[in-house]
């Protein structure tokens, strides 16, 4: 999900913004820190469960919606996502209008493609969607401060809406909040509201939508439901329908002691006796609510608006440094937001490579940026945010006094990416292919080691052209080697050669017709070394005479 | 010409009276060919100092024998290694057949030479690295102080590596520079084989330009996978000065 969602905590600012009430990030009416870790929902005075009301959210769409919003296209595309299957990629998700030509979910590739020729795949990201429900979880808190991850049933999440919903003008209201909300995202949503986690998973997927189920209606609403809703395994629910039990209904009429009988081992989600209590709440379904993360922000509150924030940066950091040590915490990224006393908000980030808490490198690296920041009248707050806060231990230096090269060297890496962009500091990594543009690929400076690569087992040039250039060649036809060139409008006559090295295109990945390259290492007249090849051979079938190229200089 | 032994104590004292910090001893890197390191005062290339290396003759656009140089000398300091550059077409498996593994080069890709130059600063100051290469066009004579301070002070080796857009602008080469070194290298036709084909790269390395040394310059083979120079077979054998002598400095 890109960042650009307002209010969302996937923004980087809105981590800051709920303390400080800034310009356009909407806080949640609970303080922070209200978190229930462990056993939510409150427990009334008997010491009984006291009733709840938990909300479920079914996000049938979201892995297709996610692709398409972070693609910025609309459902009108012939588009579908596929995770490996035994036999091929299997659809995972599809666009309405691809659902509608053929091919549907659980339906592999090559089929779908015989009903929809026009058919575009792309990879599912299974990691991906998962990390989007856990902030879509912690942003949800906004309306509630118990929120977990539905662990059946597709993506979906679930609310402890007990307390809560008056805050949002009742439970009708605050479904057609949710819905609404989520609907800008981009998201389909299905949702209900019911006594229990049970029933309220059944009625956001198999009843009407936004279904709001009072304490008592449990088993009247959910009688008519098919006992899939239920959170039954498939066979399970297969099963019970070959045993005439097509609905939650039919179920709780059985008698319970043949059920019970009949089930007693089996596992939560093949046991229809555990679920139906779990459904009426005769058996407790407690939520666990994972915390929220800890957020690092120190903040610079100023009698007076003042204009520069540099002298603030280094107390600012101490602050936030000490914060995340006593957390044994680090961090990757920092965000400074200056608040104008006019209400503008405005901020600069910067990024480091490896986690630190450092006050003096971390306030170094906005040496340069704070410019950008324009303070109009004044400010009168400043925070400074870490926004990819990460675990860092602390670590004993050598008793020997020397320093740690691997930290100096990330230190510089950072005070560079800070000033020339982090794309401008890069590490080549060599890779296993023949074809010369392909052997060295780039990562970013810090990233990990790609790993020894014995050397290439023929001479290389130092300056590889790219594009090659194309030059003009007399030569002895059909392959022999080249005897004079034209490179840039100075002929060059050949005085030895070595060669040729012939490179055979990669079959699985270039296009077809792609042709062979014949290189020729060459040395002209002065000693200079050249790089030349043929690309093809006469009568190859894959184009015309063959052309000559420049590829590269040795020296 | 080798050093006169009653000199050895002015030079001494001299070298005393440069040094920022006269208790560290002048560390040096000597490129293990005699004939070039009886030129460099200290018997090598000075760790601690910038040093500047050009291409010469039609290899001025492209410096490939002098980044060839360059990274020869970089692959025997060892360390990691920054090299800034405003034109990325280094081809990292010839570094690699020069000596300078992949994982030992860190690039910086800073815009104008301006950047280069900040960058290439900060990096010897940084005073952790092997070496630095700043790659650019114009090395004025302030820019190249800072750079010779801040090699001296933090101890790392600098290498300016000139590269012109077009080779008229490499008069600019003369023009003096703070460099304790500088070295020109452009290709010579090798040595002819018994057999067809390509043999070792033979060069033409310029001493230009060397602090408390007289200029000269060598015929040599081109770097190996050690990054090690060596002399001509045929140079070898017999007297090497035959082909080494004073020369007058081209500045």
């Amino acid at each position: 999900m890109p960042p650009s969602v307002p209010g969302a905590v996937i923004l980087p600012f809105a981590s800051l913004g709920d303390r400080s009430g800034g310009a356009g990030l909407k806080a949640g009416p609970w303080p922070t820190g209200l978190t229930a870790g462990g056993i939510g929902g409150p427990i009334s005075e008997q010491g009984r469960p006291a009733d709840r009301r938990i909300l479920s959210l079914a996000l049938p769409r979201l892995t297709i919606e996610r692709r398409l919003r972070i693609g910025g296209q609309g459902d009108n595309v012939l588009l579908a996502l596929t995770v490996p299957g035994p036999h091929g990629p299997v659809i995972q998700a599809a666009t309405t209008v691809a659902e509608a030509a053929g091919a549907l979910p659980g339906l592999r590739v090559v089929d779908a493609r015989g009903a929809c020729p026009a058919l575009r795949v792309e990879e599912a990201d299974p990691e991906g969607d998962a990390r989007a429900l856990g902030r879509l979880m912690l942003w949800a808190r906004r309306w509630c401060p118990w929120t977990a991850l539905e662990e059946t049933g597709g993506p979906g999440l679930v609310l402890d809406v007990t307390g809560s919903a008056h805050l949002w003008g009742g439970e009708a209201a605050l479904l057609t909040e949710i819905e609404g909300r989520l609907s800008d995202l981009g998201l389909t949503a299905r949702l209900a509201i019911a006594p229990t986690r049970g029933s309220a998973w059944a009625l956001a997927r198999f009843a009407g939508p936004r279904a709001i189920c009072g304490p008592g209606e449990v088993e009247a609403m959910t009688a008519p439901l098919p006992v899939r809703a239920l959170r039954l395994s498939q066979d399970t629910a297969l099963l019970l329908q070959r045993l005439g039990l097509k609905t939650v209904g039919d179920l709780l009429a059985v008698p319970r002691l043949p059920l019970a009988r009949r089930f007693a081992r089996a596992e939560p989600s093949d046991n229809p006796l555990l679920r139906l209590d779990q459904l009426t709440g005769r058996l407790p379904e407690p939520l666990h609510c994972p915390d929220d993360p800890p957020r690092f922000v120190a903040r610079a509150v100023l009698s007076e608006p003042v204009q520069d924030p540099t002298p603030l940066l280094p107390a600012l950091a101490r602050e936030l440094c000490a914060m995340l040590a006593a957390k044994g915490a680090g961090t990757r990224g920092l965000a400074l937001a200056v608040y104008r006393s006019d209400g503008e908000v405005s901020g600069v980030e910067v990024a480091t490579a490896r986690a630190t808490r450092d006050p003096i490198h971390l306030a170094r690296l906005f040496e340069g940026k704070l410019d950008r920041l324009d303070p109009g009248f004044g400010f009168d707050l400043a925070t400074l945010a870490a926004t990819v806060p990460e675990p860092l231990d602390a670590r004993q230096p050598g008793l020997d006094g020397r320093r740690d090269d691997g930290e100096d060297l990330a230190r510089l890496v950072d005070r560079l990416s800070a000033r020339f962009g982090p794309r401008a500091l890069l590490r080549p990594a060599p890779r296993e292919s023949h074809v010369p543009e392909r052997a060295e690929s780039w990562v970013p400076a810090l990233g990990p080691s790609p790993g020894p690569v014995p050397p290439p087992p023929r001479p290389r040039p130092l300056r590889l052209f790219d594009p090659p250039e194309e030059v003009r060649v007399i030569y002895a036809v059909p392959e022999g080697p080249p005897a004079q060139f034209v490179w840039r409008r100075v002929t060059h006559r050949v005085a030895r050669f070595a060669g040729p090295e012939r490179i055979a295109p990669e079959w699985w990945r270039d296009p077809p017709g792609t042709r062979l390259r014949d290189y020729w290492r060459i040395e002209d007249q002065e000693g200079r070394r050249f790089w030349l090849y043929r690309e093809g051979l006469p009568g190859d079938g894959r184009g015309g005479t063959p052309r000559w190229f420049m590829h590269g200089i040795f020296a | 010409m080798q050093p006169r032994r009653d000199l050895q104590p002015l030079r001494d004292q001299i070298a005393r009276l440069e040094a920022r910090d006269p208790s560290r001893p002048i560390a040096v890197l000597p490129f293990g060919v005699e004939a070039l390191d009886a030129r460099l005062p200290g018997g090598g290339l000075d760790r601690a100092a910038l040093h500047e290396v050009a291409g010469g003759g039609a290899d001025v656009v492209h410096g490939t024998a002098a980044a060839l140089f360059a990274a020869g000398i970089l692959a025997r300091v060892g360390g990691q290694v920054l090299w800034c550059l405003t034109r990325p077409d280094l081809f990292a498996p010839a570094l690699q057949q020069a000596g300078l593994d992949p994982d030992r080069v860190i690039y910086v890709e800073a815009g104008d030479d301006a950047g280069v130059l900040a960058c290439a600063e900060e990096g010897l100051r940084h005073g952790a690295l092997g070496g630095v290469v700043a790659e650019v066009a114009k090395l004025p004579m302030t820019a190249s102080r800072r750079l010779q301070l801040a090699a001296e002070e933090c101890g790392t080796m600098g290498l300016a590596l000139r590269r012109w857009r077009r080779p008229a602008e490499a008069s600019d080469f003369g023009q003096p520079t703070a460099a304790r070194t500088r070295w020109r290298v452009s290709a010579l036709p090798s040595a002819p084989l018994l057999v067809p084909g390509v043999g070792r790269a033979r060069w033409l390395v310029e001493l230009v330009r060397v602090r408390a040394g007289e200029s000269a310059d060598f015929v040599l083979e081109a770097c190996d996978e050690q990054g090690r120079l060596a002399l001509p077979p045929e140079l070898a054998r017999g007297p090497a000065a035959a082909q080494v002598g004073p020369r007058r400095a081209a500045s």
